[in-house]
């Protein structure tokens, strides 16, 4: 896998590099600041960029803005965010394109490894990764609303893995579970929280998040 | 002039009349009172009205000494000006008849006919600097006045206050970019590092495949730890100084409050309309009166829906926090709100809080923007 680093300090640059090295990517460019990032994205159109929300001039949100600039010249750029801390509005900006292959975590999670190169290859591939602390506020701002009082305790489990983008396979082996009953769950909460199906888990994550965004109305489709 | 002039008399003869008025014990007070306030009116037509606001106590010794030396001592100097001022000018009219019949005991020394119009020019010099004093003087004596009847020590504190409002604002502001860079520190720093500790971890644990299996239990609790040690720090950082609000500003800091205090309640509405982004120090205020009034809700309201609007007319910024809870919030019961009218007052805010037992609770805070 070729993949693009834009980080702005040395040592997350250097470490990122030599982790994702072991793990047998390429990274074929490490940058630190955005219009280098968006020049390496042009030139060496890598299999994934990871990215630091903080980036200079300002130390703000420059990563963001320039991952989404990128997806916006060329849409379905697979980008991972990485960052100190998740923001909604955020995961709502990163979202707005509709495109997968995006992914949003926070910066602890790259401790583990096995789970890293997971959200790695999920985005890489055009999936959708989402920090399970982005779904875990959610889900509890729900939590005391009939919207999800009809759910049992493991359908909304398996709503929260649908959320941050897990695939069906990946959540029946989180579960340790058969496909064919992460299957059945899943059309159970389709018809309990009356969503329209979604094509894709990139698809799907955005019908879940935005249904829980809306505080759990579902919104007309 | 000659009122001030009989004023200082009058102050002379009430200090020396003094042990006597004691003596027969009759009020002193009212005589005082009743020449300050004659004194008063004379100053105010000499200096254009005072300020108005509390008249501090004078302390009558001082004063009257003053009034008995300044009244008839500032007539003194103007009349023996004035008069001198008329000698010289006069000087052709009477040289003649002084020259011709020395009278005895008058030295003469103008000279000259010629001389005595030259010491007329001079005199009109000396009318003029005795005008400047019946002009000047009266006034400085009022000047003095004032000073006596505390005005110095007001215009002081007017100035003092000024500087201290000022340096407060700065010291708020130093403040806040404080913290800002305290977090900018910890990002870039500790938790930079921990972050990079972890990585090691996870790749050590990567690599340890053949290794026994509480070994690598070793290593996975060492990256519990790590990610403990991050989860801590960046709720610490929140704390001091919320990325959001650099990164969006008022409405995307308050945008993100609900959505993390949303999970206590049902739903919670957000309107901000700040059009211009505030001082630093102000933003971070409000972010946090919003964060603790949000707390409060959660904690104690039992509440299932929360209003909050943020509104500035770039003179003043508004807050309001309201939720349907069972209201009877008492400021006494708790620090929360004690801490927050603290950290309002440091902006020379105001807040209230209307909580009657039922509800709604309806929280308001006000700050002036500059």
């Amino acid at each position: 896998m070729r993949v693009v680093i834009a980080e702005d300090l040395l040592l997350l640059r250097e470490g990122l590099k030599r982790l994702l090295t072991e793990l047998g990517c390429t990274v074929v460019a490490a940058v630190d600041n955005p219009e280098a990032l968006l020049e390496a994205l042009e030139r060496e159109r890598p299999d994934l960029a990871i990215v630091d929300i903080r980036l200079p001039p300002t130390y703000r949100d420059e990563g963001l803005r320039a991952a989404i600039e990128a997806r916006r010249r060329r849409p379905g750029t697979p980008i991972l965010i990485l960052s100190q801390y998740i923001e909604q509005a955020y995961v709502r900006e990163l979202l707005a394109d509709a495109a997968g292959g995006v992914g949003y975590l926070l910066k602890d999670r790259v401790g583990d490894v096995s789970e890293l190169l997971t959200a790695l290859r999920t985005v890489a591939a055009g999936g959708t990764v989402l920090d399970p602390e982005v779904t875990s506020g959610l889900l509890n701002r729900l939590g005391r609303t009939a919207a999800l009082a009809g759910l049992t305790p493991r359908e909304r489990e398996v709503l929260g893995l649908m959320a941050r983008g897990r695939s069906n396979s990946a959540i029946a082996a989180d579960l340790v579970v058969t496909e064919r009953a992460i299957n059945k769950y899943i059309n159970r909460i389709f018809s309990k929280l009356s969503l329209a199906p979604a094509d894709s888990d990139h698809r799907r994550v955005i019908a879940v998040l935005r249904y829980l965004d809306a505080g759990g109305r579902s919104e007309p489709s | 002039m000659f009122a001030n002039a009989l004023t200082g008399v009058r102050a002379l003869l009430l200090v020396l009349r003094w042990p006597v008025l004691v003596a027969r014990h009759q009020a002193l007070r009212p005589r005082f009172d009743a020449l300050v306030a004659r004194q008063r009116r004379l100053d105010t037509i000499a200096l254009g009205p005072a300020e108005r606001g509390s008249q501090p106590a004078i302390r009558p010794v001082p004063w009257l000494l003053c009034q008995a030396v300044l009244g008839p001592g500032v007539l003194a100097l103007s009349s023996v000006m004035w008069a001198f001022a008329l000698v010289t000018v006069s000087t052709p009219l009477w040289w003649r008849l002084v020259s011709e019949n020395p009278l005895p005991g008058v030295v003469v020394m103008v000279g000259s006919t010629n001389n005595a119009f030259v010491v007329t020019l001079l005199g009109f010099v000396v009318t003029l600097i005795a005008a400047a004093c019946s002009h000047g003087l009266p006034r400085w004596h009022a000047g003095v006045n004032l000073l006596l009847a505390g005005g110095l020590r007001r215009s002081r504190l007017t100035r003092r206050i000024a500087v201290l409002t000022e340096s407060r604002a700065g010291a708020l502001e130093v403040q806040a970019a404080e913290l800002r860079r305290i977090e900018r520190d910890l990002h870039d720093g500790v938790q930079a590092r921990l972050v990079s500790l972890s990585m090691v971890l996870g790749l050590l644990d990567f690599k340890l495949h053949e290794v026994p299996a509480d070994t690598r239990q070793l290593v996975a609790h060492a990256r519990d730890q790590v990610g403990e040690a991050l989860r801590e720090l960046r709720d610490l950082v929140r704390g001091v100084y919320p990325p959001i609000l650099a990164d969006r500003g008022l409405t995307g800091g308050i945008e993100s409050l609900a959505e993390h205090a949303g999970s206590g309640l049902r739903g919670i509405a957000v309107t901000v309309d700040v059009a211009d982004r505030l001082a630093v120090a102000l933003e971070s205020a409000v972010y946090f009166v919003v964060a603790e009034a949000l707390t409060n809700v959660v904690k104690h309201s039992d509440a299932d829906q929360a209003e909050v609007t943020v509104r500035s007319d770039g003179h003043r910024v508004r807050i309001n926090v309201m939720d349907d809870g069972r209201g009877g919030a008492d400021e006494q019961a708790g620090t929360g709100l004690a801490g927050l009218r603290r950290r309002v007052a440091a902006f020379d805010g105001e807040l209230s809080l209307s909580s009657p037992v039922g509800g709604p609770t309806v929280l308001h805070v006000e700050m002036p923007c500059a």
